[in-house]
Protein backbone atom coordinates (compact mmCIF):
# COMPACT_ATOMS: atom_id res chain seq x y z
CA UNK A 1 0.00 0.00 0.00
CA UNK A 2 1.29 3.43 -0.92
CA UNK A 3 2.99 5.64 1.82
CA UNK A 4 1.42 8.85 0.08
CA UNK A 5 -2.44 10.33 1.28
CA UNK A 6 -2.54 12.11 -2.31
CA UNK A 7 -0.78 12.07 -5.79
CA UNK A 8 -1.33 14.03 -8.99
CA UNK A 9 0.24 13.81 -12.05
CA UNK A 10 0.92 17.00 -13.97
CA UNK A 11 2.02 17.40 -17.80
CA UNK A 12 3.64 20.77 -18.46
CA UNK A 13 2.92 21.88 -22.27
CA UNK A 14 5.63 24.73 -23.76
CA UNK A 15 5.06 25.46 -26.75
CA UNK A 16 8.08 27.73 -28.76
CA UNK A 17 6.43 29.33 -32.11
CA UNK A 18 9.53 30.64 -34.40
CA UNK A 19 9.90 31.57 -38.15
CA UNK A 20 11.40 28.95 -40.33
CA UNK A 21 14.42 29.52 -41.65
CA UNK A 22 14.70 29.29 -45.10
CA UNK A 23 17.68 26.96 -45.24
CA UNK A 24 17.26 26.01 -42.12
CA UNK A 25 21.48 26.72 -42.40
CA UNK A 26 22.43 30.02 -43.40
CA UNK A 27 25.73 31.24 -44.69
CA UNK A 28 28.73 28.79 -44.36
CA UNK A 29 28.38 24.67 -42.73
CA UNK A 30 31.56 23.59 -41.72
CA UNK A 31 31.27 19.87 -41.75
CA UNK A 32 33.44 17.86 -39.15
CA UNK A 33 34.96 14.58 -40.58
CA UNK A 34 32.58 12.48 -38.77
CA UNK A 35 29.96 14.40 -38.16
CA UNK A 36 26.65 13.00 -37.85
CA UNK A 37 25.15 14.61 -41.75
CA UNK A 38 28.36 14.99 -44.43
CA UNK A 39 28.61 17.75 -47.04
CA UNK A 40 26.46 15.61 -50.01
CA UNK A 41 23.79 15.38 -47.32
CA UNK A 42 23.77 18.50 -46.69
CA UNK A 43 24.14 19.84 -50.40
CA UNK A 44 21.05 17.63 -50.68
CA UNK A 45 19.25 19.31 -48.11
CA UNK A 46 19.99 22.57 -49.01
CA UNK A 47 19.61 22.14 -53.15
CA UNK A 48 15.77 20.74 -52.68
CA UNK A 49 15.26 23.89 -50.12
CA UNK A 50 17.35 26.80 -52.24
CA UNK A 51 18.02 24.92 -55.36
CA UNK A 52 21.45 25.99 -56.55
CA UNK A 53 22.56 28.31 -54.11
CA UNK A 54 25.15 25.96 -51.92
CA UNK A 55 28.12 24.63 -52.84
CA UNK A 56 30.49 22.53 -51.63
CA UNK A 57 34.22 23.07 -50.82
CA UNK A 58 36.25 19.47 -49.93
CA UNK A 59 38.88 20.48 -47.74
CA UNK A 60 42.08 19.11 -46.73
CA UNK A 61 41.95 19.30 -43.02
CA UNK A 62 42.44 17.15 -39.87
CA UNK A 63 39.03 17.60 -38.86
CA UNK A 64 37.33 19.46 -40.96
CA UNK A 65 35.93 17.59 -43.93
CA UNK A 66 33.77 20.25 -46.34
CA UNK A 67 32.47 23.63 -45.97
CA UNK A 68 28.88 24.27 -47.69
CA UNK A 69 28.44 27.78 -48.75
CA UNK A 70 26.43 29.83 -49.92
CA UNK A 71 27.26 30.50 -53.62
CA UNK A 72 26.65 34.58 -53.68
CA UNK A 73 29.29 34.92 -51.11
CA UNK A 74 32.13 33.49 -53.57
CA UNK A 75 30.84 35.50 -56.21
CA UNK A 76 31.52 38.62 -54.11
CA UNK A 77 35.08 37.05 -52.89
CA UNK A 78 37.21 34.18 -54.48
CA UNK A 79 36.61 30.67 -52.68
CA UNK A 80 40.89 31.13 -52.48
CA UNK A 81 40.63 33.72 -49.98
CA UNK A 82 37.33 33.29 -48.25
CA UNK A 83 37.82 29.64 -47.33
CA UNK A 84 41.37 30.13 -45.45
CA UNK A 85 39.76 32.72 -43.66
CA UNK A 86 36.69 30.21 -42.57
CA UNK A 87 38.90 28.20 -41.33
CA UNK A 88 41.22 29.77 -39.44
CA UNK A 89 38.58 30.96 -37.34
CA UNK A 90 36.14 27.86 -37.40
CA UNK A 91 38.71 25.45 -37.32
CA UNK A 92 39.63 26.67 -33.30
CA UNK A 93 35.65 25.94 -32.77
CA UNK A 94 35.51 23.20 -34.72
CA UNK A 95 35.85 19.62 -34.19
CA UNK A 96 35.47 15.84 -35.76
CA UNK A 97 32.05 15.27 -34.84
CA UNK A 98 30.37 18.73 -34.95
CA UNK A 99 28.59 20.58 -37.70
CA UNK A 100 28.93 24.73 -37.54
CA UNK A 101 26.55 26.72 -38.92
CA UNK A 102 28.58 30.52 -39.55
CA UNK A 103 26.79 33.91 -40.29
CA UNK A 104 29.18 35.69 -42.76
CA UNK A 105 28.50 39.28 -44.00
CA UNK A 106 30.59 40.75 -46.04
CA UNK A 107 30.48 43.88 -46.98
CA UNK A 108 32.15 45.95 -50.30
CA UNK A 109 33.51 49.73 -49.11
CA UNK A 110 34.00 51.05 -52.22
CA UNK A 111 35.67 54.81 -52.42
CA UNK A 112 36.67 56.75 -55.69
CA UNK A 113 37.76 59.57 -56.40
CA UNK A 114 37.60 61.85 -59.47
CA UNK A 115 39.48 64.22 -60.82
CA UNK A 116 37.33 67.72 -60.90
CA UNK B 1 44.99 -20.71 -71.01
CA UNK B 2 45.36 -18.78 -69.22
CA UNK B 3 42.20 -17.34 -67.14
CA UNK B 4 40.98 -14.14 -66.37
CA UNK B 5 38.97 -12.28 -64.16
CA UNK B 6 35.53 -13.22 -65.68
CA UNK B 7 36.32 -17.01 -64.41
CA UNK B 8 36.41 -16.41 -61.00
CA UNK B 9 34.44 -13.10 -60.57
CA UNK B 10 31.00 -13.02 -58.70
CA UNK B 11 28.28 -11.71 -61.01
CA UNK B 12 25.67 -11.83 -58.67
CA UNK B 13 26.54 -8.57 -56.80
CA UNK B 14 24.66 -6.72 -54.30
CA UNK B 15 24.70 -2.90 -54.24
CA UNK B 16 23.82 0.22 -52.22
CA UNK B 17 22.15 4.08 -53.79
CA UNK B 18 24.34 7.09 -52.68
CA UNK B 19 21.58 8.36 -50.82
CA UNK B 20 21.04 5.51 -49.08
CA UNK B 21 21.61 5.42 -45.28
CA UNK B 22 24.88 3.59 -44.18
CA UNK B 23 22.81 1.53 -41.51
CA UNK B 24 21.05 -0.05 -44.48
CA UNK B 25 24.56 -0.39 -46.26
CA UNK B 26 25.93 -1.96 -43.07
CA UNK B 27 22.74 -4.53 -42.69
CA UNK B 28 23.06 -5.85 -46.45
CA UNK B 29 27.26 -6.30 -45.99
CA UNK B 30 26.71 -8.63 -42.88
CA UNK B 31 23.65 -10.23 -44.23
CA UNK B 32 25.63 -11.25 -47.61
CA UNK B 33 29.05 -11.69 -45.71
CA UNK B 34 31.30 -9.19 -47.74
CA UNK B 35 32.91 -6.07 -46.90
CA UNK B 36 33.03 -4.46 -49.77
CA UNK B 37 29.65 -3.01 -52.13
CA UNK B 38 29.60 -0.68 -54.98
CA UNK B 39 27.56 2.03 -54.97
CA UNK B 40 25.23 3.24 -57.45
CA UNK B 41 23.18 6.26 -58.45
CA UNK B 42 20.86 6.47 -61.70
CA UNK B 43 21.98 3.74 -62.86
CA UNK B 44 25.88 4.38 -62.72
CA UNK B 45 28.13 3.25 -60.46
CA UNK B 46 29.65 6.03 -58.46
CA UNK B 47 31.94 4.46 -55.80
CA UNK B 48 32.32 1.57 -53.14
CA UNK B 49 31.48 1.44 -49.79
CA UNK B 50 34.02 -0.96 -47.65
CA UNK B 51 33.96 -1.85 -43.95
CA UNK B 52 36.61 0.38 -44.03
CA UNK B 53 34.87 3.42 -44.74
CA UNK B 54 32.04 2.46 -42.43
CA UNK B 55 34.37 2.58 -39.53
CA UNK B 56 35.67 5.86 -40.42
CA UNK B 57 32.23 7.61 -40.38
CA UNK B 58 29.17 8.35 -38.70
CA UNK B 59 26.31 6.16 -38.78
CA UNK B 60 23.32 8.75 -39.50
CA UNK B 61 25.10 9.89 -42.24
CA UNK B 62 24.15 8.60 -46.49
CA UNK B 63 26.55 6.50 -48.41
CA UNK B 64 27.33 9.37 -50.22
CA UNK B 65 28.99 11.06 -47.53
CA UNK B 66 31.41 7.97 -46.64
CA UNK B 67 32.43 6.03 -50.04
CA UNK B 68 35.43 5.83 -51.66
CA UNK B 69 34.63 7.81 -54.77
CA UNK B 70 37.31 6.09 -57.08
CA UNK B 71 36.42 3.40 -58.45
CA UNK B 72 39.14 1.10 -58.89
CA UNK B 73 38.17 -1.50 -62.06
CA UNK B 74 38.99 -4.11 -64.84
CA UNK B 75 37.60 -5.38 -67.68
CA UNK B 76 35.96 -9.00 -67.31
CA UNK B 77 39.70 -10.10 -70.08
CA UNK B 78 42.19 -8.99 -67.46
CA UNK B 79 44.60 -11.57 -66.12
CA UNK B 80 44.60 -13.13 -62.86
CA UNK B 81 48.46 -11.50 -62.48
CA UNK B 82 47.47 -8.10 -63.70
CA UNK B 83 44.30 -8.43 -61.21
CA UNK B 84 47.18 -9.39 -58.71
CA UNK B 85 49.05 -6.04 -59.26
CA UNK B 86 46.23 -3.78 -59.46
CA UNK B 87 45.23 -5.26 -56.26
CA UNK B 88 49.16 -4.97 -54.82
CA UNK B 89 49.19 -1.20 -55.99
CA UNK B 90 45.83 0.02 -54.47
CA UNK B 91 46.18 -1.95 -50.94
CA UNK B 92 42.32 -2.94 -51.83
CA UNK B 93 40.21 -5.96 -50.59
CA UNK B 94 37.50 -6.17 -53.83
CA UNK B 95 38.08 -5.16 -57.34
CA UNK B 96 34.88 -4.09 -59.34
CA UNK B 97 34.88 -5.65 -63.02
CA UNK B 98 32.78 -3.49 -65.45
CA UNK B 99 32.63 -3.70 -69.12
CA UNK B 100 31.38 -0.58 -71.32
CA UNK B 101 30.42 1.10 -67.99
CA UNK B 102 28.55 -1.24 -66.84
CA UNK B 103 29.19 -2.92 -63.62
CA UNK B 104 29.27 -6.96 -64.14
CA UNK B 105 30.85 -8.29 -61.10
CA UNK B 106 33.34 -7.98 -58.41
CA UNK B 107 36.78 -10.47 -57.25
CA UNK B 108 37.88 -10.71 -53.82
CA UNK B 109 41.04 -10.53 -53.22
CA UNK B 110 41.00 -13.62 -51.16
CA UNK B 111 39.31 -15.38 -54.35
CA UNK B 112 41.84 -14.43 -56.67
CA UNK B 113 44.86 -15.88 -54.27
CA UNK B 114 42.88 -18.98 -53.98
CA UNK B 115 42.74 -19.31 -57.79
CA UNK B 116 46.49 -17.64 -58.14
CA UNK B 117 47.58 -20.70 -55.80
CA UNK B 118 46.66 -22.61 -58.50
CA UNK B 119 49.68 -22.01 -60.62
CA UNK B 120 52.14 -21.78 -57.59
CA UNK B 121 54.34 -24.57 -56.58
CA UNK B 122 53.57 -25.45 -53.26
CA UNK B 123 57.42 -27.76 -53.41
CA UNK B 124 59.85 -24.70 -54.50
CA UNK B 125 57.64 -21.78 -54.13
CA UNK B 126 57.66 -20.36 -56.93
CA UNK B 127 55.32 -19.74 -60.06
CA UNK B 128 54.58 -22.79 -62.33
CA UNK B 129 54.70 -22.38 -66.19
CA UNK B 130 51.69 -20.11 -66.76
CA UNK B 131 53.10 -17.89 -65.14
CA UNK B 132 55.88 -17.10 -67.37
CA UNK B 133 53.54 -17.53 -70.42
CA UNK B 134 51.90 -14.91 -69.17
CA UNK B 135 54.60 -12.06 -68.15
CA UNK B 136 56.11 -12.96 -71.54
CA UNK B 137 52.78 -12.29 -73.18
CA UNK B 138 52.42 -9.02 -71.22
CA UNK B 139 56.14 -7.75 -72.57
CA UNK B 140 56.02 -8.52 -75.69
CA UNK B 141 52.52 -6.83 -75.96
CA UNK B 142 54.89 -3.59 -74.63
CA UNK B 143 56.98 -4.23 -77.29
CA UNK B 144 59.97 -5.05 -75.15
CA UNK B 145 62.10 -7.66 -76.16
CA UNK B 146 62.37 -11.00 -74.23
CA UNK B 147 65.04 -13.77 -73.80
CA UNK B 148 64.34 -17.14 -71.99
CA UNK B 149 67.12 -19.28 -70.57
CA UNK B 150 65.58 -22.86 -69.69
CA UNK B 151 67.80 -24.19 -66.72
CA UNK B 152 67.64 -28.28 -66.54
CA UNK B 153 69.29 -30.33 -63.93
CA UNK B 154 71.78 -32.98 -65.13
CA UNK B 155 71.37 -36.35 -63.77
CA UNK B 156 68.42 -35.54 -61.89
CA UNK B 157 67.11 -38.82 -62.09
CA UNK B 158 69.98 -40.29 -61.08
CA UNK B 159 69.99 -38.14 -57.75
CA UNK B 160 66.59 -39.62 -57.08
CA UNK B 161 67.60 -43.14 -57.70
CA UNK B 162 70.79 -42.82 -55.46
CA UNK B 163 69.43 -40.90 -52.43
CA UNK B 164 65.88 -41.37 -52.81
CA UNK B 165 63.10 -38.93 -54.08
CA UNK B 166 62.55 -37.11 -50.86
CA UNK B 167 66.19 -35.97 -51.28
CA UNK B 168 65.25 -34.98 -54.95
CA UNK B 169 62.51 -33.12 -53.26
CA UNK B 170 64.39 -30.92 -50.72
CA UNK B 171 67.18 -30.54 -53.94
CA UNK B 172 64.61 -28.72 -56.11
CA UNK B 173 63.19 -26.87 -52.88
CA UNK B 174 67.07 -25.02 -52.35
CA UNK B 175 67.50 -25.15 -55.64
CA UNK B 176 64.45 -22.79 -56.06
CA UNK B 177 65.80 -20.85 -52.84
CA UNK B 178 68.85 -20.34 -55.08
CA UNK B 179 67.57 -19.34 -58.40
CA UNK B 180 65.09 -16.60 -56.52
CA UNK B 181 67.54 -14.91 -54.86
CA UNK B 182 70.39 -14.99 -57.95
CA UNK B 183 67.58 -13.74 -60.21
CA UNK B 184 67.22 -9.98 -60.86
CA UNK B 185 64.45 -7.75 -60.22
CA UNK B 186 63.68 -7.89 -63.43
CA UNK B 187 63.08 -11.30 -64.50
CA UNK B 188 60.54 -13.77 -63.82
CA UNK B 189 61.49 -17.19 -62.71
CA UNK B 190 59.04 -20.57 -62.87
CA UNK B 191 59.43 -24.09 -62.07
CA UNK B 192 58.49 -25.21 -65.82
CA UNK B 193 58.86 -28.85 -64.67
CA UNK B 194 59.99 -31.65 -62.51
CA UNK B 195 63.55 -30.44 -62.70
CA UNK B 196 63.27 -27.65 -64.92
CA UNK B 197 63.35 -24.17 -64.65
CA UNK B 198 62.86 -21.49 -66.83
CA UNK B 199 63.66 -17.66 -66.56
CA UNK B 200 62.04 -15.11 -68.29
CA UNK B 201 64.11 -12.03 -69.03
CA UNK B 202 64.02 -8.42 -70.85
CA UNK B 203 67.35 -8.67 -71.71
CA UNK B 204 69.26 -8.32 -75.28
CA UNK B 205 71.39 -12.07 -75.87
CA UNK B 206 74.61 -10.96 -74.48
CA UNK B 207 73.06 -9.87 -71.02
CA UNK B 208 71.25 -13.19 -70.92
CA UNK B 209 74.13 -15.02 -70.78
CA UNK B 210 75.79 -13.38 -68.32
CA UNK B 211 72.71 -13.85 -66.02
CA UNK B 212 72.93 -18.00 -67.20
CA UNK B 213 76.13 -18.00 -66.16
CA UNK B 214 75.88 -16.60 -62.91
CA UNK B 215 73.24 -18.93 -62.40
CA UNK B 216 75.33 -22.23 -63.44
CA UNK B 217 78.05 -21.11 -61.20
CA UNK B 218 75.30 -20.77 -58.03
CA UNK B 219 74.10 -24.20 -58.76
CA UNK B 220 77.21 -25.22 -59.34
CA UNK B 221 79.68 -23.94 -56.37
CA UNK B 222 76.41 -24.33 -54.36
CA UNK B 223 76.79 -26.67 -51.16
CA UNK B 224 73.29 -28.57 -51.40
CA UNK B 225 71.94 -30.69 -48.52
CA UNK B 226 74.15 -34.17 -47.60
CA UNK B 227 76.78 -32.84 -50.13
CA UNK B 228 74.66 -34.16 -53.09
CA UNK B 229 76.70 -32.67 -55.92
CA UNK B 230 74.50 -30.80 -58.18
CA UNK B 231 74.58 -29.07 -61.86
CA UNK B 232 72.40 -27.75 -64.53
CA UNK B 233 72.40 -27.05 -67.87
CA UNK B 234 71.52 -24.17 -69.86
CA UNK B 235 69.74 -23.17 -72.69
CA UNK B 236 68.67 -19.19 -74.04
CA UNK B 237 66.71 -18.32 -76.70
CA UNK B 238 65.66 -14.96 -77.64
CA UNK B 239 67.06 -11.27 -77.25
CA UNK B 240 67.98 -10.77 -80.47
CA UNK B 241 65.20 -8.79 -81.44
CA UNK B 242 65.62 -7.15 -84.95
CA UNK B 243 61.97 -7.13 -86.45
CA UNK B 244 58.33 -6.95 -85.33
CA UNK B 245 56.47 -9.68 -85.80
CA UNK B 246 53.11 -10.97 -86.55
CA UNK B 247 53.00 -14.34 -84.99
CA UNK B 248 50.81 -14.06 -81.55
CA UNK B 249 52.07 -13.55 -78.47
CA UNK B 250 51.90 -16.81 -76.51
CA UNK B 251 52.94 -18.61 -79.56
CA UNK B 252 56.08 -16.40 -79.42
CA UNK B 253 56.70 -16.94 -76.04
CA UNK B 254 55.78 -20.76 -76.71
CA UNK B 255 58.71 -21.05 -79.17
CA UNK B 256 61.10 -19.50 -77.52
CA UNK B 257 60.73 -21.67 -74.12
CA UNK B 258 60.85 -24.52 -76.78
CA UNK B 259 63.65 -23.35 -78.36
CA UNK B 260 65.62 -22.83 -74.89
CA UNK B 261 64.60 -25.80 -73.89
CA UNK B 262 66.05 -27.70 -77.36
CA UNK B 263 69.62 -25.82 -76.54
CA UNK B 264 69.53 -26.84 -72.77
CA UNK B 265 69.40 -30.47 -73.92
CA UNK B 266 72.50 -29.55 -76.38
CA UNK B 267 74.40 -28.14 -74.15
CA UNK B 268 73.90 -31.23 -71.33
CA UNK B 269 74.42 -34.04 -74.53
CA UNK B 270 77.55 -32.07 -75.38
CA UNK B 271 78.72 -30.75 -71.88
CA UNK B 272 79.00 -27.50 -72.75
CA UNK B 273 76.98 -26.27 -69.71
CA UNK B 274 75.26 -23.06 -71.75
CA UNK B 275 74.14 -23.23 -75.09
CA UNK B 276 72.29 -20.54 -77.48
CA UNK B 277 69.41 -21.77 -79.48
CA UNK B 278 69.67 -21.33 -83.16
CA UNK B 279 66.38 -20.87 -85.25
CA UNK B 280 64.28 -18.23 -87.37
CA UNK B 281 62.79 -17.34 -84.15
CA UNK B 282 65.71 -15.20 -82.59
CA UNK B 283 65.60 -12.66 -85.11
CA UNK B 284 61.60 -12.25 -84.66
CA UNK B 285 60.96 -12.13 -81.31
CA UNK B 286 58.85 -9.01 -80.76
CA UNK B 287 55.66 -7.96 -81.77
CA UNK B 288 53.66 -5.12 -82.15
CA UNK B 289 54.85 -1.75 -83.38
CA UNK B 290 58.10 -2.34 -81.70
Amino acid sequence: MSDFVESTRKAEITIRLSEFEVPPMQDVLIVGRKAPIGPEAARRMVDILSPEQYEIVEIEHPVIEAIVIRKSLTNMITKDRLIPLILDEGGKVANESTIIKAQLNIVLQVSKSIDL
Amino acid sequence: MISCVSNIMIKKINTVDAYDGICKAERIMDENNINCIPVMHDGKLVGVLTSRDIRKTHPNRIVADAMTKKVISVTPETSLWKAKQVFEENKIETLLVKEKDSLVGLVTKTCLYTELGKYYDPLTGLYRSEYIYHMGMELLEKGFEISVIFIDLNEFGQIDKEFGHAQGDLILKELGMLLKSHSHGDTYLCRFGGDEFVVLTQYNLDKCMVLAEILLKAISTHKFKNNINVTASAGIAGGRRQDARAQNPRETVMDLINLASLASTKAKKEKTKLAVADGFFQNEIACGSA
